[in-house]
């Protein structure tokens, strides 16, 4: 059942490309913590020739905390920006995740066209929601524009790319 | 929650020919390497996750199943937390947490390393998985670079503290944190949260114990330093509550970092 939820990875190209996958861990509330895996392929635009922009899926960042919907624009095969259409936090945590934790995810993202840096050492566990959205948003460009769709499996969640480019040194 | 694992892939240089051992793998290798890969890492998810009532682990837990009657890579995967446990020093002791014996703190990373060894085995020429911020790599990221791993700011998250080099035997990264999930990680020998340590990171040649270590040097508050610098082959880089920061000597970055010997 498990294995049927890996989606295939299609055109792993020369350069990076991310693949995901939701490695079960101790639930830290309860509340949707139940969703298990599925498979997420990032940095496949390589079709898309003239620019897009496509907004992804609404997701619940699960636990009452709120939602995320991601924006991301390409061209020419290169992410080129990615913002947030929508992003609603409640809670305690509200602070950190919409000012240092979405953040992070972003330039990450754009990172992952080819930053100097290759991931980040430091968990961040709230990227599920923001990586299923911004799949969604891929999926969404790869069909507008080429033929290396991403792949997005199952129950909607996924992951981000191992890159991070920028922050200063301490 | 899950973790989130990503891996990164890159096709062995068609120049390298010469040097290579055997063809250099292209795009359908790959691919079905790397969904190897992760059907492995929902497999390891499948036996071990501690919040699934069913697993194997969990039964175990509950003295449901015998260690000789559950999957071998429990046993193997406990056998590694024995060695983990005292090459800490005992600070990381997946024996001493609440529920029963808990591998958490070392199987995300042996099941990354897994992973990661799928795709070196199919001939890719550079290759890095990172498991919620637990990174292993192999190989190099463009033919004759090497790989960079930003080493998070645990007062922010779009910040990065350092930059550690990535090579020979430094190919993995750990760093345990109470940030984001909060404190999670215990003091085995009190039972409460570890206190004292913003963050623990951890380089060493291989990302099950390096894990495991990173835990165990944040559940020590930081008094596991020296053994660790000890360990041939690991460093360790910690920060404190105040923001000061601790690292041992051959800590793979340029930066002071308040670099010592241990």
């Amino acid at each position: 059942m498990k294995r049927s939820a890996v989606a295939p990875a299609a055109a792993i190209v020369a350069t990076a490309v991310g693949l995901g996958v939701v490695f079960g861990y101790q639930p830290s509330g309860g509340a949707g913590a139940s969703s298990l895996p599925s498979t997420v392929k990032v940095g496949s635009t390589a079709g898309v020739g003239a620019g897009v922009t496509a907004v992804g899926t609404d997701q619940s960042l699960g636990g009452g905390l709120g939602d995320i919907q991601v924006r991301v624009s390409a061209k020419n095969g290169k992410i080129t920006s990615v913002g947030l259409a929508k992003l609603n936090v409640h809670g305690p945590q509200s602070a950190q995740i919409t000012g240092s934790v979405v953040p992070q995810l972003i330039s990450e993202t754009m990172a992952a066209n080819g930053g100097p840096i290759q991931a980040v050492s430091g968990a961040t566990y709230t990227s599920q929601a923001y990586a299923a959205s911004l799949q969604a948003a891929l999926d969404k460009i790869a069909k507008t524009g080429g033929t290396n769709a991403a792949l997005g499996t199952g129950n909607g969640n996924g992951s981000v790319l191992g890159n991070q480019g920028g922050g200063g040194d301490d | 929650m899950g973790t989130v694992v990503s891996l990164a892939i890159r096709e062995a240089a068609a120049t390298t020919e010469a040097v290579e051992p055997a063809s250099p793998a292209s795009g359908p290798t790959l691919d079905a390497a790397a969904a190897r890969a992760l059907a492995l890492l929902h497999d390891v998810d499948t036996v071990f996750s501690t919040w699934q009532p069913d697993s194997p682990m969990s039964r175990l837990r509950r003295g449901e199943l015998e260690l000789a009657a559950a999957p071998p890579e429990i046993a193997a995967v406990l056998g590694l937390c024995r060695r983990a446990r005292a090459a800490s020093g005992g600070w990381f002791d997946p024996w001493r947490l609440p529920g029963g014996v808990d591998p958490t703190g070392l199987v995300k990373g042996w099941a990354a390393e897994r992973a990661l060894a799928e795709v070196r085995l199919a001939g890719a020429g550079g290759g890095l998985i990172n498991a919620g911020g637990d990174v292993a790599v192999f190989g190099e990221p463009e033919p004759g670079q090497r790989w960079r791993v930003g080493i998070r700011d645990p007062r922010a998250a779009d910040r990065l503290l350092t930059v550690v080099t990535l090579g020979g035997h430094d190919r993995a990264v750990a760093t345990s944190g109470a940030y984001e999930r909060g404190p999670h990680v215990l003091d085995p020998t009190s039972g409460e949260p570890a206190r004292g340590l913003l963050a623990a990171t951890v380089v060493g040649p291989d990302l099950a114990f390096v894990d495991a270590l990173a835990t165990g040097l944040f559940a020590s508050s930081g008094k596991a330093l020296a053994r660790v610098a000890g360990l041939r082959g690991y460093s360790a880089l910690l920060v404190y509550d105040d923001a000061t920061t601790r690292a041992t000597l051959g800590f793979p970055s340029t930066d002071a970092l308040g670099r010592q010997a241990a």
